[in-house]
């Protein structure tokens, strides 16, 4: 990824790309913003529901990101795509989200902590969540094996999996989401994955 | 003797609990009339349908630079407004395709009241507005396209009692 | 580094290395990322993870999604987020209140020689304090028309033809009257 933003960037071919509705957004036009939120708010939602798989935290997390986004936007420079500073905003926010919950810690994880099978879908903090259509894969063993290996993993090495394998991002976008070295995510990203390996092991 | 008591004491215990309840106090009625405009064929949204009055078809078409040929009411509905609760108009009723919901926001003063209007379809919310409405001047809303021509509201305050 | 023997790649998948070994490994890895991954036979894992997870996913009741960003976001802000510095030619801004206090005298004179219907469109023009559209490529437009205000909604869903409205048809979904406004705001809004 080069380091100026694209102008094609992020409109799929279909209305004004994201470097437009920004500067628009950076006017004050809310509605510019609205329609970023609209854009991007599938792949925010979706990262963080895999990194903390409780979707009523992640509908407010996801929430929290944007209001976020939108309060920095003055200082959004257009060196990097909007969608990689919308990332970085949205790790912020789940790792803030995190400490409070006292989930952080400097090795792996208890694996008890982030099972999959210990979703909670009902919580009071937001609207009542239906059960996911995609709650049909649960059945499937596969993905519930590879939840709970990522679920094994800490933070910072389930988030590299997640932006790398799942999100598709090159190496320079994840250091600048994660605010480490290219070399860390090298790190990271392959020690995870042979964890994973590991784990996931037939 | 005793269900006369039982009776007197009901009405006595519900009395008294309306009037704790300032707030269901009724201060007003609001009306919203909802119009097919469409330069099409008219039938097309119902065949029983009435025409608008001819002074208030002149209205509907005097609202806009381009007017439409052919107005047709839909549909009408009016509700007390109440001093602290919000209350709901049904225009197309049984059909809440369309709903407005508004509450009063404060007194009335010098013949004009201030609301909350929220404006609903398909039971998503796709307006929110804050107008100031006196009798006899109603406000308008070019609503969504339906079957080749547009519905139009027309939502007024037709009596205030404070 | 050239080509890391394989007991220094295990040592550095197992986090073991550190220092200026670290470093050139991770350099290395970098530069030959494809290689690596080809080594351990990722290829399979990846593109199942990849097909497992979603990469994209609607957050439900999306609409109200939107609202409640706008809600935290701009309404409870008394002030909009700072825009960038002004450009010079504004910084000489201090002509404009003796002018406009002219201009204000002059309209004030004026005023006191405008008609009944003039004040009755001013009247108009107050009806409305805000027009808000959440969903997202709705824009509202509010014309003035003698005496009458009205409210123009475009970009609106349609609502499809094979509904009947007159009869009392209507879309799916729960209605909204069913809710007290409080627990309504946090299903919707």
């Amino acid at each position: 990824m080069g380091a100026v933003a694209s102008e094609s960037a992020g409109n799929g071919g279909d209305g004004p790309t994201d470097q437009v509705l920004v500067q628009r957004a950076q006017s004050g036009d809310y509605r510019a913003f609205d329609q970023l939120v609209t854009r991007h708010r599938g792949k925010v939602y979706a990262m963080i529901v895999n990194m903390i798989h409780n979707d009523a935290d992640a509908w407010d997390l996801a929430q929290d990101a944007f209001v976020k986004a939108w309060k920095a936007l003055p200082k959004f420079e257009h060196r990097a795509q909007f969608s990689t500073w919308l990332f970085r905003i949205s790790h912020n926010v789940v790792y803030d989200w995190m400490r409070k919950k006292k989930v952080m810690s400097e090795g792996e994880l208890d694996d008890q902590m982030l099972d999959s099978s210990r979703i909670d879908s009902a919580a009071p903090t937001a609207p009542k969540i239906p059960a996911r259509p995609d709650e049909q894969l649960v059945q499937n063993e596969r993905r519930a094996e590879i939840e709970k290996a990522l679920s094994q993993l800490s933070d910072e090495h389930r988030e590299t999996i997640l932006l790398r394998e799942v999100q598709g991002m090159e190496y320079t976008e994840i250091a600048d989401i994660m605010e480490c070295s290219k070399g860390t995510v090298m790190s990271r990203l392959f020690y995870a994955r042979k964890k994973l390996q590991t784990l996931l092991k037939p | 003797m005793i269900i006369r008591l039982f009776c007197a004491l009901t009405i006595l215990f519900t009395s008294l609990g309306s009037a704790a309840d300032l707030g269901k106090e009724v201060i007003g009625r609001m009306q919203v009339q909802v119009y097919f405009a469409t330069n099409g064929e008219p039938s097309i949204a119902g065949k029983a349908l009435k025409k608008p009055s001819p002074a208030v078809e002149k209205k509907l078409k005097s609202l806009r630079r381009t007017s439409f040929k052919h107005y047709r009411v839909l549909g009408v509905d009016r509700q007390p407004v109440f001093r602290s609760y919000e209350n709901w108009l049904t225009p197309l009723k049984p059909s809440e395709e369309l709903l407005l919901s508004f509450e009063p926001r404060g007194k009335a003063q010098s013949g004009k009241m201030m609301l909350d209007l929220e404006l609903w379809q398909s039971r998503k919310k796709i307006m929110k507005a804050g107008p100031t409405l006196e009798k006899g001047k109603p406000l308008y809303i070019f609503g969504p396209k339906w079957r080749g021509g547009r519905l139009l509201l027309a939502i007024e305050l037709v009596e205030l009692l404070q | 580094m050239n080509n890391p023997d394989e007991s220094t790649i295990q040592r550095w998948l197992k986090g073991e290395l550190e220092g200026n070994e670290l470093k050139q490994m991770e350099a290395w890895a970098e530069e030959n990322a494809t290689e690596l991954e080809a080594k351990m036979g990722w290829d399979a894992l990846g593109d199942e993870i990849a097909q497992a997870l979603p990469s994209e996913q609607e957050p439900p009741y999306a609409d109200f999604f939107n609202e409640r960003v706008k809600h935290h976001a701009v309404e409870l802000v008394e002030t909009p987020p700072a825009t960038k510095a002004s450009p010079l030619w504004k910084r000489f801004n201090w002509i404009l209140a003796p002018t406009a206090v002219a201009g204000m005298v002059f309209c004030f004179y004026l005023g006191t020689r405008i008609d009944q219907e003039t004040t009755a469109i001013e009247q108009s023009v107050a009806v409305l304090e805000e027009v808000y559209t959440p969903a997202s490529g709705v824009h509202s437009e509010v014309i003035i028309s003698g005496d009458s205000t009205v409210i123009v909604l475009d970009g609106l869903d349609e609502i499809p033809d094979a509904l009947d409205i007159v009869s009392g048809e209507t879309g799916q979904g729960l209605s909204p009257r069913m809710m007290v406004k409080t627990e309504r705001e946090s299903f919707y809004f």
